[in-house]
């Protein structure tokens, strides 16, 4: 390496260990802890939940106008109820299939685990309404999979719960396979000692110790199952859930459904997730005996056949449905010559890098500003810093702009900040913020409520700043999970569209594109190349990502 | 009723070798200690005869019987965890109660187990606190009572009592060997410290770099130990390089440079190199050899000195009215009984690597 590089990355370094040891000081003070937690709480109250809210709170009023509407209300709540139902179950069949494969990545020892690991965010990295167009091809056209349309069940039910399964299945991986590393093997090396079978252990064992992890999973895949709005109006047909009876009420100029249907669903689903959040932490599996069928359940032949499903599950029902849309366009694209033409910056693909070259730095930013201000926000949730209410209010709220419609979100947040006249490009990272928030803090919650508080406090009794213990033990441990948040929040922002089309006029992101080009006919061989050249870009990204990961973040800094 | 035989068994992890062709026998009701300096081996060793590790190579038989294939839950070997691993979502009955329960007893028979058990170990009182609440040494007595209650005849203890302070430490040592034996239980117990394996053991097998040094009671191993390792690991030892100066059939005189000593000749010739050890506790004071202080330290009722013996370092431990008039700087007499100068091949390379601990 020249010498005058050379110089320029030890004088990097220089700086960076000089910005470190300066906020380690920092941390030491009273008041820049608490200046941190104020902080934290007034970007959440000003930047995520007053502007999710206020656009429905400002018309409260015409909320009237449905409940003295029978029809309206009728609709209101039969599309209401269709989200819950939909939603709940969902979230139920991720957990339950998503375990298994989250056992495999965490537990077991094969090399090709790698590779599913890496594919299991796949599906994250697809713009979702290209994932419901994928969908739509692979389970409702005329493909050999196409059960739907052959035995002419219409797209609806199903074909909605398919699609939701798919986008939030791979949150659920990441977050009980990261809580899984997390867990000891010691625990249920002693179980099995003590003769329990693999399966009693499980039962009795691992999982309740995972619980943080499986009531985190529920509640975002539960949450981002009522919001998702884009490509579940692709795919619903005759099926009308609350997001999609939002939708058409807008396109039909009615603002009163949007309000009436957000509020109840905002309440409702608050409602549940609290109860969930205190009752599952509260329940306890009994455990009075060990019974015969769960020996047979251990057999090895046994788990193979289930290791087996989980892993064909994810294959057909996630992944591929994530990449059908790709590989059914393949031909068109080969034969066209369009993947040469992508390169060369003309036309409508100069339109798209520079909309790729939006959705990243969009997505950087928020990854970024998320960590920044739900960390704190995290650790006054997990260490009740403002007292055990403050934390119970947080916790409940952090949540609602993910339970919203996102088009819902989007209306409301143009309401708030339409008028300031702000640029676009700050409307489209302030709606991210929004959407990615809650998923951050959520991940740091769970992983923050495993660390025993002793272990903090054994760093700082050793000597470490409250900074340095964060980076130096926290971090390290924490290492997988937190991860998973920073994954998440990234690909949730650049696959984002509802919220971003409904706030922004003039400012595309990749994803937005994509949905006009595969909304106009002759634009749909180009959604496929551009949609596949995302999916590239992205895994490039997430290995990166990783790489970084595992090379540093160990040990102290 | 349960002995244990460990076959030929080498385990690899990628390029690092933990076991290397190791044979053991433990006898029924025995109670063994396995002793080496941390990363010798034995904590694998153990896993490996509780199943908790599995693709080693060689064989493991208990009470005569292939263990190789045997899922761990079946092998009815009762473990206890160096980080004690008391399940963190159960009470303390909970966790006791757990083995019964994983085996589908009836209620009862969980019950009055679970509370023999408890009672047993003195934590009846404490049946419904959760592991967090409870002291290290209540912790480990906690994952004891577990281990005891899934009625295993076979106890595998794996440094079940390096966390605890050293007052909790000694008195739960007794404790355990006392169970044992009322029980009569076969354990082995895996410890890198060698008063503890000497406390409580019939029989101590001394490991190091993957392979089985030596093994033999406890006063054995103390006092004739086979192999220069044993001496130097086991309890203080002076470890000397010398040359045989002179032997005949029943002793050698032996050259140390500066100074000779005589001992019991165990098959030396003269000239021979050799490496010579003795026990600070059993040198003696009023011999011919003089030597100075150069430090004096306490310990309990023993002094602990440090002589300079003709420009040799040489500890010397005696009670401490014998040696109190001394300080440092005095000059002291001392004898090495001829019995106890034990005598050793010198190994060719150098006495260093022979006796290093890794």
């Amino acid at each position: 390496m020249p010498a005058v590089e050379a110089e320029k990355t030890s004088r990097f370094r220089g700086i960076g260990r000089r910005v470190i040891s300066r906020l380690d000081k920092l941390s030491e003070e009273k008041t820049v802890a608490y200046s941190l937690y104020l902080a934290s709480i007034v970007f959440f109250l000003g930047i995520i939940l007053l502007p999710s809210l206020l656009g429905i709170l400002l018309k409260l009023d015409t909320a009237m106008n449905v409940v003295t509407n029978p029809e309206l209300l009728n609709r209101s709540f039969s599309a209401v109820f269709s989200s819950i139902i939909m939603a709940g179950i969902v979230s139920a069949l991720d957990v339950a299939a998503g375990l298994p494969l989250a056992w495999i990545i965490a537990r077991k020892k094969y090399r090709w685990l790698n590779i599913v690991d890496s594919l299991v965010d796949f599906p994250l990295i697809v713009p979702t309404v290209i994932l419901g167009y994928s969908t739509l091809l692979l389970w409702c056209e005329e493909t050999p999979f196409s059960i739907i349309g052959f035995t002419g069940v219409s797209p609806g039910f199903i074909t909605v719960l398919l699609l939701h399964f798919a986008f939030s299945y791979p949150v659920v991986v990441r977050i009980l396979a990261g809580k899984l590393m997390d867990i000891e093997a010691t625990y249920e090396a002693a179980a099995r000692t003590l003769g329990a079978c693999p399966f009693t252990t499980a039962r009795t064992i691992t999982i309740p110790m995972l619980k943080s992890g499986i009531i985190a999973s529920l509640i975002l895949s539960f949450a981002r199952s009522l919001s998702e709005t884009g490509a579940t109006i692709m795919v619903a047909g005759s099926f009308e859930n609350g997001p999609v009876f939002i939708k058409k009420s807008i396109d039909a100029g009615l603002v009163p459904p949007m309000v009436f249907v957000s509020l109840v669903l905002i309440v409702l689903s608050i409602l549940i997730l609290a109860g969930l959040r205190l009752f599952g932490f509260k329940f306890r599996m009994p455990f009075r005996k060990a019974y015969r069928i769960e020996a047979a359940l251990s057999r090895e032949g046994v788990t193979r056949v289930r290791d087996l499903s989980a892993i064909i599950i994810f294959l057909f029902l996630v992944l591929l449905p994530a990449c059908f849309m790709v590989l059914a366009r393949m031909p068109l694209m080969l034969s066209y010559g369009l993947l040469g033409e992508i390169f060369t910056l003309r036309g409508a693909w100069s339109t798209y890098w520079i909309s790729v070259l939006n959705s990243y730095v969009i997505a950087l930013l928020t990854t970024l500003i998320n960590v920044v201000f739900s960390l704190p926000t995290a650790v006054i949730i997990t260490r009740r810093k403002l007292g055990g209410l403050v934390s119970r209010l947080l916790e409940a709220l952090s949540t609602t702009s993910i339970i919203m419609p996102s088009v819902a979100l989007g209306v409301s947040l143009s309401l708030f900040w339409g008028a300031s006249g702000i640029s676009d490009f700050i409307l489209v990272l302030l709606a991210h913020l929004c959407i990615t928030y809650p998923y951050m803090v959520a991940t740091m919650v769970s992983v923050l409520e495993d660390i025993p508080v002793e272990l903090e406090e054994a760093g700082r009794t050793l000597g470490g700043t409250p900074f340095k213990v964060f980076r130096s033990i926290v971090l390290p441990i924490a290492k997988y999970s937190f991860l998973s948040g920073v994954i998440l929040t990234f690909t949730r922002s650049v696959n984002e569209t509802g919220a971003t089309l409904a706030v922004s006029k003039t400012f595309k992101t990749v994803s937005v594109l994509l949905v006009e080009w595969v909304k106009s006919p002759d634009m749909r061989v180009e959604a496929g190349a551009g949609t596949l050249v995302l999916m590239f870009l992205s895994i490039i990204l997430l290995v990166i990502f990783r790489y970084i990961y595992t090379k540093g973040g160990g040990g102290l800094a | 009723m349960p002995s244990v035989k460990v076959e030929n068994v080498t385990m690899k992890f990628g390029g690092f070798t933990a076991l290397d062709k190791v044979n053991i026998n433990v006898e029924d009701r025995e109670y063994v200690s396995i002793i080496g300096p941390s990363g010798c081996g034995k904590t694998t060793l153990l896993r490996i005869i509780a199943g908790i590790i599995g693709d080693y190579e060689g064989h493991v038989y208990v009470d005569g019987k292939l263990f190789d294939a045997k899922p761990l839950e079946e092998r009815g070997i009762g473990y206890v965890f160096q980080n004690i691993a008391l399940f963190p979502n159960m009470s303390v009955g909970g966790n006791v109660s757990y083995s019964p329960r994983a085996k589908g007893l009836s209620n009862s028979i969980v019950r009055t187990t679970t509370l023999e058990m408890l009672e047993l170990m003195k934590l009846s009182e404490r049946y419904h606190d959760y592991p967090r609440s409870l002291s290290g040494g209540m912790q480990q007595k906690t994952a004891l009572a577990r281990a005891l209650a899934s009625s295993a005849r076979l106890l595998l203890l794996d440094e079940p009592l390096s966390l605890l302070d050293l007052k909790v430490r000694t008195e739960l040592r007794y404790e355990l060997r006392r169970i044992v034996k009322d029980l009569g239980l076969t354990a082995i117990h895996v410890t890198h410290d060698q008063e503890e394996a000497m406390a409580v053991s019939d029989r101590i097998i001394v490991m190091r770099r993957a392979r089985v040094v030596e093994d033999g009671t406890p006063v054995d191993l103390y006092l004739h130990p086979k192999k220069i390792f044993t001496a130097y690991f086991l309890g203080e030892s002076n470890v000397f390089e010398g040359n045989v100066a002179e032997a005949d059939e029943d002793t050698a005189l032996i050259d140390l440079g500066g100074l000779a000593i005589t001992a019991r000749n165990t098959g030396f010739q003269a000239g021979e190199k050799v490496i010579v050890m003795v026990r600070p506790e059993l040198i003696e004071l009023g011999g011919h050899i003089s030597g100075r202080v150069l430090k004096k330290t306490l310990e309990g009722l023993f002094s602990r000195l440090i002589l300079d013996v003709k420009g040799i370092r040489m500890i010397v431990k005696q009670p401490y009215s014998n040696v109190a008039q001394l300080g440092e700087g005095s000059s002291v007499n001392i004898r090495l009984p001829e019995e106890h100068v034990l005598v050793y091949k010198h190994p060719g390379r150098d006495l260093y690597s022979e006796i290093s601990l890794y």
